[in-house]
C-alpha cells in the first residue's frame, strides 16, 4: 500500500535521501534545521526539480510525477503542501481562499463554495468565512490554510512545520485539530517537536545532514532511538555499547559527584519546569538525568564537572 | 469635544523626532522650493479672465482631444506589453537577462529627442522596418500612431521598473501555494500574483500615463507637429510659446492640474490598495 515514494539527490543542499509513506498513514519527518526535511517535501510537491529524483504517488495505478523521463508540474500533482506561513491570498475572503483549490480542480463556483464551507466547519473557523484573509490572527489563519489544503482532497498532504509560527497555546489547539483531521489521510509532517510526532504520526523518519538516519514506527523510533538527534528529541540518553544501544530516560539515571557507575563530564544544563536536566558526556555516548538544583550539590548543575552516572538495572540493551 | 480637548491637553507621543539631523531641513526646503517655485511662476502668469477662452480655442481643444486619445492608447499598450515584460524579468531566468534589463531601461536615461530619432530610423520610411511596413501599406512616421509609439517608448520603463521590483520583493511563496493547490500558471498569475502586486501595477501605470502625457521630444522628432494629428498638448504649448504666451501658459496650467490630479488620485488609490491587500502576513499570535 504505497501512498508516496520520494527519492531525491540535491547536491546543492547536501541532500540525498529516500522517503516512503504507506497509504493512509502519517509520517513525522524529524530532524534539526537544515537536515533536508523541507527539501524532500519541496521535491515531492514539485516546487524543486533536482536533476536526479523520483516521485511516485498512490497506487493502482501509481502516478509517476518525476523520474528520468517524466516531470509533472506541481499543479498537476495530487499533492498539497502546507507551510508554516499560511500564505493566504490577500484580497479574497476566507471562503474564497478555501474554495480556490476546488475551483482550480474544476468544481463549479457553488460546489467549490459549499465544499469550502464544509472544511471551514471541520477546522472550527466557519464563523470567519466572510472575513478578509489579512484580518485573521496567526492561529485562525493557519486553521484556514489547513482547510484550504484539505479542500483540494489531496492524495498526499505535506505539512512543513505547520505549527512553527504559532505561540504555545495556538500551536496546541491546531495540533489537536490536526490529530483529528489526519486520521486516514496520507500525510508527511516535517517537524522538530516531539509532541508533533507523538500526537500526529504513525511512523517516524529521522533525517540528519541530508540523509535518513533512522526510521520505523513512532513507538519504536522514539523509545529505542539509534541516533543521537532522535535520542535528544525524545529526551533520552544514548549509549553505544558492543552489545547494542541503551537509551535510558532521565528518570533512569542517577548522578553523583563520586559514586559507582559510568564516569563522565557534565556537558549541558537545561532548565525545565521544576527540575533541571543535566546532559553528561560519557565514553560510550551521552546520558541525561533530572536533578533538583535546590537540594543537590551545586557541582551537579555546573558544566565541566566530573560525575558518575548510575543506570537503573531495568534498562535493556537493543540492537 | 472631549477628543479635541484631550489632544490639546496632552502632547502626543511622537516617534523618531530625535534621530534625524535638523540641518537636513535646509537642503530639503531648497529642493522643495526648486520644484514648487516654477509651478507658482506659471500660476502667477495666468491671465485668469482670458483663461476660459484660451483653453477652449480650436487649437487648444484639438491638442487636448489628441492628447487624451493618444495617452489612453499608449497607456493601454504600456500595460499590455509591460506586464509580461516585468513578469518574465522577475520570474524567469534566461541568458542575457542583465543586458535585456539594461536595454529596457534605456528610454529612462536617453534624451527623448534621441529616442525619437531611433524610432524614426526603426519605423520611419527609410528605417529598419520601414520597407516591410510600406509593403503592407503602413506608414507610421508623422501619424497619430507615431505619437502613440513615441509615448509608449518613453513610458514603458516606468511600469516595468515598478512592477518588476514589486514582484521580486513579493517572492514566490504565494505562487507556490497556489500551484500545490492545483492552480495552473495562468490562473495563478491572474488571481494570485497580479492581485498581490496590484498597488505597484496601479502606481506604475499612472506614472507611465503621466510621462506619456508630458512626452515632447520623441513625439516632435518622430511624429512632427500637425494640428489634430500629432500636435499634443506639450507640442501646442511649445508652438504657442512664441506666438501667444498667454495661451501657452493657460494650456500649461491645464497640463499641470491634470497631471497632479492623476498622480494624487493614483497614489491615494495605490496607498489604499496597499493598506487593504498588501499588508504583511497577519501577526503571529
Amino acid at each position: 500500500m504505497t501512498g508516496l515514494e520520494c527519492t531525491a539527490s540535491v547536491p546543492e543542499r547536501g541532500v540525498d535521501a529516500s522517503l516512503s509513506v504507506r497509504a493512509g498513514r502519517t509520517v513525522a519527518l524529524l530532524g534539526p534545521n537544515g537536515s533536508g526535511k523541507s527539501t524532500m517535501l519541496a521535491v515531492a510537491a514539485g516546487l524543486l526539480r533536482p536533476g536526479v529524483a523520483s516521485v511516485t504517488v498512490g497506487e493502482s495505478p501509481a502516478l509517476t510525477c518525476h523520474d528520468d523521463r517524466t516531470w509533472v508540474p506541481p499543479h498537476r500533482r495530487p499533492i498539497t503542501l502546507l507551510t508554516q506561513d499560511p500564505s493566504l491570498f490577500a484580497g479574497m475572503s476566507v471562503l474564497e481562499n478555501v474554495a480556490f483549490g476546488p475551483r482550480a480542480r474544476g468544481l463549479s463556483r457553488d460546489a467549490a463554495r459549499a465544499a469550502a464551507h464544509g472544511w471551514l466547519e471541520r477546522t472550527g473557523v466557519a464563523h470567519l468565512a466572510f472575513a478578509r484573509a489579512e484580518s485573521l490572527s496567526g492561529g485562525q489563519a493557519q486553521r484556514v490554510a489547513i482547510a484550504r489544503a484539505l479542500a483540494t482532497e489531496p492524495t498526499v498532504l505535506l505539512l512543513d512545520e505547520p505549527l512553527a509560527a504559532l505561540d504555545v497555546d495556538a500551536a496546541g489547539e491546531v495540533r489537536a485539530l490536526l490529530a483529528g483531521l489526519l486520521t486516514n489521510v496520507t500525510a508527511v509532517i516535517a517537524t522538530h517537536h516531539l509532541l508533533d510526532a507523538a500526537l500526529l504520526a504513525d511512523d517516524v523518519v529521522v533525517m540528519h545532514e541530508g540523509r535518513v538516519a533512522e526510521q520505523g514506527t513512532r513507538a519504536d523510533v522514539l523509545t529505542r532511538p539509534r541516533h543521537e538527534f532522535t535520542a535528544r528529541l525524545a529526551g533520552r540518553g544514548l549509549l553505544r555499547t558492543p552489545t547494542g544501544f541503551l537509551a535510558p530516560s532521565p528518570a533512569q539515571v542517577t548522578l553523583a559527584v563520586t559514586g559507582g557507575g559510568l564516569p563522565g563530564t557534565i556537558a549541558r544544563v537545561e532548565a525545565h519546569a521544576e527540575s533541571t536536566r543535566v546532559w553528561v558526556d560519557v565514553p560510550e555516548g551521552i546520558l541525561a538525568s533530572d536533578v533538583d538544583p535546590v537540594t543537590s550539590p551545586p557541582a551537579l548543575v555546573t558544566p565541566g564537572t566530573a560525575v558518575t552516572c548510575e543506570i537503573a538495572p531495568e534498562v535493556s540493551t537493543y540492537t | 469635544m472631549t477628543a479635541a480637548v484631550s489632544t490639546i491637553a496632552r502632547p502626543r507621543t511622537r516617534a523618531g523626532a530625535t534621530v534625524t539631523p535638523r540641518w537636513l531641513a535646509i537642503p530639503a526646503v531648497a529642493g522643495a522650493a526648486l520644484i514648487v517655485l516654477p509651478l507658482l511662476g506659471l500660476v502667477s502668469r495666468v491671465d485668469w479672465s482670458q483663461l476660459p477662452t484660451l483653453v477652449t480655442s480650436e487649437a487648444s481643444l484639438a491638442a487636448v482631444a489628441l492628447s487624451a486619445r493618444t495617452v489612453a492608447a499608449s497607456t493601454a499598450l504600456v500595460v499590455l506589453l509591460g506586464v509580461p515584460m516585468a513578469v518574465l524579468l522577475a520570474r524567469v531566468d534566461f541568458r542575457g537577462k542583465t543586458l535585456v534589463r539594461t536595454l529596457v531601461l534605456a528610454p529612462l536615461v536617453l534624451p527623448p529627442v534621441v529616442g525619437g530619432l531611433g524610432l524614426l530610423y526603426a519605423f520611419g520610411k527609410r528605417g529598419l522596418l520601414g520597407e516591410s511596413l510600406a509593403a503592407l501599406g503602413i506608414d507610421i512616421a508623422f501619424s497619430t500612431t507615431a505619437v502613440v509609439l513615441a509615448q509608449t517608448f518613453v513610458a514603458l520603463p516606468f511600469l516595468v521598473l515598478s512592477l518588476e521590483g514589486a514582484l521580486r520583493a513579493d517572492g514566490t511563496r504565494y505562487e507556490d501555494a497556489a500551484a500545490t493547490l492545483g492552480a495552473g500558471p495562468w490562473t495563478t498569475l491572474r488571481r494570485v500574483t497580479l492581485r498581490r502586486v496590484w498597488p505597484a501595477l496601479v502606481a506604475g501605470t499612472v506614472i507611465a500615463a503621466a510621462r506619456a502625457l508630458g512626452e515632447f521630444g520623441a513625439t516632435l522628432t518622430f511624429a512632427g507637429s500637425l494640428e489634430g494629428v500629432t500636435r499634443t498638448i506639450p507640442l501646442e504649448i511649445y508652438l504657442q510659446r512664441e506666438m501667444d504666451p498667454d495661451a501657452a501658459v493657460a494650456l500649461s496650467l491645464v497640463l499641470v492640474v491634470v497631471a497632479l490630479l492623476v498622480v494624487a488620485l493614483a497614489y491615494g488609490g495605490a496607498a489604499r490598495a496597499a493598506r487593504a491587500s498588501a499588508r504583511p502576513t497577519p501577526e503571529v499570535r
